[in-house]
């Protein structure tokens, strides 16, 4: 910010150099389209075409068989009123929260230890092997360890006198468990994301606190978090986005039940376009979850960057 | 919130090998080293724990996995015949080749082209070029996955449901390699290249002769982890195949999950069976990956 320059007097200045470059820019030109093309022809035919599409066919009644018909902002009336929509919202944001939630706090906790005990490669990779398998044989596994009668984990339970538990068959524990064994997919890849980032803030800067006699508590919330924010805001902003995503583990486990506690908003899409066929709708739906992440990530940046500028 | 240290010297020592050996007879930092460093093995090898039991019990015969109390070591002893049975059918080798020809094609593409696209964005100035890496940065915001109803008709649209290319294609496009990839040419000093355009080397053989030799462990970092991408991928196969000679190994276990049933020891074979590849990548190139995290990860901070 402090170098704010009249913006007159650049182009002034850069005249000669402008006229250069565009000399260079014809010469550019033919080899620049060669090396973009491919990507340019992939990023139209399977990214912003198909984003149009959604777009317009969120207008439209359209079942795959017949072309699609408009029907103006109807989709959109309808999905306002509809309660399985607004119910699948709130599943969605109950798993975001659960699943960013703890999957941040333990994330910056285990970086921070690795951080300053320890910088053995043994301890990171097995933080990131779960993260090696794939979604659907991580709810698997742990679907299966998880069964109500014949999994392990009451097993424990029962040896312990607890009464068994049924995770993923109870409205009030399906999404928290959910939640949780994404986390324990997932959280190993986020700690290295925030160790990583912490590697970055100069070794000086610990020095100096310690010769002060700082605590390891205060270095932490005076140094650390300061300096680690631009990271940790980047890591948040991606985690959230990736955490809407939830599909996999609902496809494989619970399949939205019971009773509704598990359809999250893009088991919904999937069900209304891939099993209703109701392709207008679901490009609506589809719509309205863009503008929520939109949404959610601006308001993200925004809210931790406020915090930033407090520290200077 | 103002925590001051205890004692004044304790806090000290924290900081790096225990090298101060006064201070350390004074709250013995060592001790609480060793604590925490076994308290962090004790919390690794439990992080494991699903994992090592899936594979306990795919050794297992289907009438122990449910022995209660559960057990480690069945009372008859380990035996491959979940392995055996899942392998049977063909179903899972079909799976199995379908993920490898899928996953490999689907990296040596997305490394091509997103290596192609990056060099151009990063050596030729051209009209419109903030205008397309702002629309490259936007990619990587927009999820790919909310895509899939107008991606699904488009597929029908072009012939392509219930083929390789079909799911292949649409994970082609990766705005984040690109960006990553820009970001790593652009630190690339470019007097090599200028002297090889004086020796009379074109475009494209300066890019294939010294830019990618010279970027290949970037290269390897976004190959390893868009690999890991395409082998774990789940909802675009799931959505684009319902042909099972076509499906990769996440759909095709989901989709048979059910004709399982209770047989766990199978279950956790097919899934055992499916993860390897990953594992064996993982052993080989541990330190590439840990490292690749940070540099894929933060998009090349």
């Amino acid at each position: 910010m402090s170098v704010a320059v009249a913006p007159q007097q650049p182009s002034a200045t850069e005249r000669p150099a402008a006229r250069l470059r565009a000399g260079r820019s014809r010469q550019d030109l033919v080899p620049a389209l060669l090396f973009l093309l491919p990507a340019a022809f992939g990023f139209v035919t399977f990214y912003a075409w198909p984003a149009l599409r959604t777009f317009y066919l969120s207008f439209t009644d359209y079942s795959l068989l017949a072309p699609p018909e408009w029907v103006g902002v109807q989709n959109y009336a309808e999905v306002l009123g509809d309660r399985r929509f607004w119910k699948s919202l709130t599943v969605t944001l109950e798993y975001v929260v659960i699943n960013i939630g703890v999957q941040t706090v333990v994330a910056l906790a285990l970086a921070v230890l690795m951080h300053r005990l320890t910088k053995s490669t043994l301890i990171r990779g097995v933080l990131l092997l779960p993260y090696l398998v794939a979604n659907v044989v991580v709810a698997l596994v742990w679907y299966t360890m998880l069964d109500a009668q014949l999994g392990i984990v009451n097993s424990g339970l029962e040896l312990v006198g607890l009464d068994p538990v049924a995770f993923f068959g109870e409205t009030s524990t399906a999404i928290p468990t959910i939640a949780l064994v994404n986390v324990w997919r997932h959280m190993g890849y986020t700690a290295l994301l925030i160790f990583a980032g912490l590697q970055s803030i100069p070794s000086s800067v610990y020095e100096a606190a310690a010769i002060d006699g700082a605590s390891e508590w205060r270095i932490f919330w005076r140094i650390t978090m300061p300096l680690l924010r631009p990271v940790l805001v980047l890591v948040l902003v991606l985690t959230v986005i990736g955490s809407f995503q939830i599909f996999d583990t609902v496809a494989v486990t619970t399949k939205g039940g019971p009773i509704d506690s598990t359809r999250v908003i893009y088991y919904y899409i999937y069900e209304k376009a891939f099993q209703q066929f109701d392709f207008g709708y679901a490009a609506a739906l589809c719509v309205v979850l863009f503008v929520i992440l939109a949404g959610v990530a601006l308001a993200q940046v925004k809210i931790l960057r406020a915090g930033d500028s407090d520290l200077d | 919130m103002s925590t001051i240290a205890p004692q004044a010297p304790a806090p000290r020592v924290a900081r790096k090998e225990a090298t101060d050996r006064r201070s350390s007879a004074q709250r013995s930092p060592l001790g609480v080293r060793v604590g925490v460093v076994t308290a962090l093995a004790v919390v690794a090898l439990l992080w494991l724990a699903p994992l090592l039991w899936a594979l306990d019990t795919s050794l297992k015969l289907e009438s122990e996995t449910t022995a209660v109390p559960p057990q480690w070591i069945p009372e008859s002893g380990f035996t491959l015949e979940a392995y055996r049975s899942v392998l049977a059918s063909d179903d899972l080798i079909t799976w199995f080749v379908n993920s490898t020809v899928i996953s490999v094609a689907v990296t040596l593409l997305t490394v091509l082209v997103s290596a192609l696209a990056a060099y151009g964005f990063s050596r030729c100035e051209f009209r419109g070029r903030g205008v397309l890496l702002a629309l490259t940065v936007a990619g990587i915001m927009v999820p790919p996955q909310i895509l899939i109803v107008p991606l699904y008709r488009q597929m029908i649209a072009m012939g392509l449901v219930d083929t390789y290319w079909g799911v292949i294609l649409p994970q082609l496009v990766a705005p984040a390699m690109v960006f990553i990839l820009k970001k790593f040419f652009d630190g690339i000093p470019r007097e090599l290249e200028e002297a090889a355009r004086v020796d009379g080397a074109g475009s494209f053989r300066i890019f294939w002769q010294i830019v990618l030799p010279l970027s290949r462990s970037i290269l390897a970092a976004v190959a390893i982890f868009v690999f890991i991408g395409a082998w774990n991928n789940f909802l675009w196969p799931f959505i684009v195949t319902s042909n099972p000679d076509l499906m990769t190994l996440p759909v095709g276990l989901v989709t048979v999950q059910s004709t399982f049933g209770v047989r766990y020891a199978q279950v956790m074979a097919a899934a055992i069976l499916a993860g390897l590849p990953l594992i064996i990548v993982f052993m080989l190139f541990q330190r590439q990956i840990i490292r690749g995290v940070a540099t894929t990860g933060l998009g090349g901070q």
